[in-house]
């Protein structure tokens, strides 16, 4: 695209876009590579397993994307997982017969109920969500120091059936896959076709048009948090079939990768932009240039300093193609005022 | 957030019978603002950010008379925008009220308002100090009374 190119409409809606198509085609890049260098990159284990990694994230993240849509953001979600991880493991070490359907609902009720308080602390207390969460990931994890009181649960007492979760691959996708993508289908739906999902773009473009067109705001972004806290529950009883040992401190720094997810899959974290779609295409990003490296016996720090630069590379691409498109339309404003005066002299 | 999507706003649960929003009645919608109000933008799917402020006013119209008002509030409905489409707003704000809708127009523009307005209230410091019909509103007589300087007979 040439700096003087008009932005029309359908490069407009292109750009907007193309957000999605970038990080496919870094994603194939990424596959690219790592399939030349690493012999067992792309054999179907491996994908099961990426996507077995990604699983949790996509399920937390698309919650996650709600909340950002509104300007806020959720820092508690990896607390949150711990938290209910934990009880899920807990009640199902001590009720092994329990269905595990009503377990699954114990760890979204909990959810939901710790991811009201903090929409409450937002959207009532009018503590910034920044400051709100970062107590609540304090005092969530608090509290799981507290109800684990030191244990842990190792998957031997768990019943097989719950294992089974992160161990059967039906259609050859990982059952806990096959829960992310329906969430991320339902998430994605909701905000493209529910009017509250507009609702929560409309509050995050632009708050005080939204007050004004009566949205009822508060209520909106106490809902996304709920939303937030309900997937961070089911994310917790993913975790606890997934993870061979659940004590006080699962998750700890998840929320870092589900933001990350999340900002690379280019949801603005300034609001009223992002896709669920972008989220989920962020996280099997991120998960793939982790399972590469693994491959490739790369060390620890090669992995976490990809992390970063990946968030740099793209929220340096956001920012370019916005300032870009501004003033390409700028200049297109000034251009059709200057066509008019002249108009108007003539 | 698009056109479409601005135009739609305060109408959404119009549009979406059992909780689901209708993509098509949606579009529909828009396009028809689009066409009554004379909106530049190429497509319902344009962004507003990118019209020219004369079009993001018209958006805003759009949005309100969506919802099918019989009183219509503006609030410097041509503030910020060039003179050609200023006419456009007004044309279409003429045309509202001849359909019957009661329009309370409040401008800080005079020129705005003497052209507009059936009948025009000054207030002062927040109070109502003059009423004054079509014919009889003047520049003069209208900052007079804002100003609080008696009528000279």
């Amino acid at each position: 695209m040439t700096g003087r190119r008009r932005v029309t409409p359908h490069g407009l809606a292109a750009a907007l876009r193309l957000r999605e198509t970038g990080i496919v085609i870094a994603l194939a890049a990424v596959c690219v590579f790592f399939s030349i260098r690493a012999t067992n990159f792309l054999t179907l284990d491996n994908w099961q397993d990426i996507a077995k990694e990604v699983a949790i994230v996509v399920a937390v993240g698309v919650g996650e994307t709600m909340v950002v849509l509104t300007r806020n953001i959720d820092l508690s979600v990896g607390s949150m997982v711990g938290l209910t991880a934990y009880l899920t493991a807990d009640t199902l070490a001590q009720h092994n017969g329990a269905p595990l359907a009503l377990i699954a609902l114990l760890a979204v009720g909990v959810g939901i109920g710790l991811g009201l308080v903090n929409g409450l602390l937002v959207a009532v207390a009018r503590i910034p969500a920044i400051i709100a969460t970062l107590a609540t990931l304090a005092i969530y994890r608090g509290i799981a120091f507290e109800v684990t009181g030191g244990q842990r649960i190792a998957a031997f007492q768990l019943p097989d059936r719950f294992l089974e979760l992160a161990a059967s691959k039906p259609a050859g996708l990982p059952t806990l896959a096959w829960i992310a993508l329906g969430v991320a289908l339902a998430g994605g739906v909701a905000l493209r076709l529910a009017p509250w999902g507009r609702d929560l773009y409309a509050i995050g473009s632009n708050p005080e048009a939204a007050r004004l067109a009566g949205i009822p705001a508060r209520r909106r972004v106490i809902a996304a948090f709920v939303v937030s806290g309900a997937l961070s529950g089911l994310g917790g009883f993913m975790w606890a079939a997934r993870f061979p040992t659940v004590d006080a401190v699962a998750a700890t720094d998840f929320e870092l990768a589900v933001i990350t997810a999340v900002v690379i899959g280019g949801v603005n974290v300034f609001g009223g932009s992002g896709t669920v779609l972008g989220a989920v295409l962020g996280a099997v990003l991120v998960a793939t240039i982790a399972n590469g490296f693994t491959l490739l016996r790369l060390s620890e720090f090669w992995k976490i300093f990809f992390n970063g630069l990946a968030i740099v590379v793209a929220v340096t691409i956001d920012a370019l193609v916005t300032q870009r498109l501004q003033e390409a339309l700028r200049r297109r404003r000034a251009e059709v005022l200057a066509a008019r005066h002249q108009e108007a002299e003539a | 957030m698009s056109v479409r999507e601005n135009v739609s706003l305060a109408v959404l649960p119009t549009l979406t019978p059992w909780g689901v929003l209708r993509p098509d009645k949606e579009r529909a919608l828009a396009l028809r603002f689009m066409d009554r109000l004379r909106i530049k933008a190429t497509s319902p799917a344009q962004s507003v950010r990118s019209l020219s402020g004369g079009n993001q006013q018209k958006v805003v119209l759009s949005k309100w008379l969506a919802a099918e008002p019989r009183v219509l509030m503006l609030d410097e409905p041509t503030h910020g925008v060039d003179v050609a489409t200023k006419a456009d707003v007004h044309r279409a704000i003429s045309h509202l009220a001849a359909q019957g809708l009661a329009i309370l127009l409040i401008s800080s523009e005079l020129p705005e308002i003497l052209g507009m307005s059936d009948r025009v209230l000054v207030m002062r410091e927040g109070r109502l100090v003059a009423e004054l019909a079509r014919d009889e509103a003047t520049q003069e007589r209208v900052i007079r009374a804002a100003a609080g300087v008696a009528e000279v007979a």
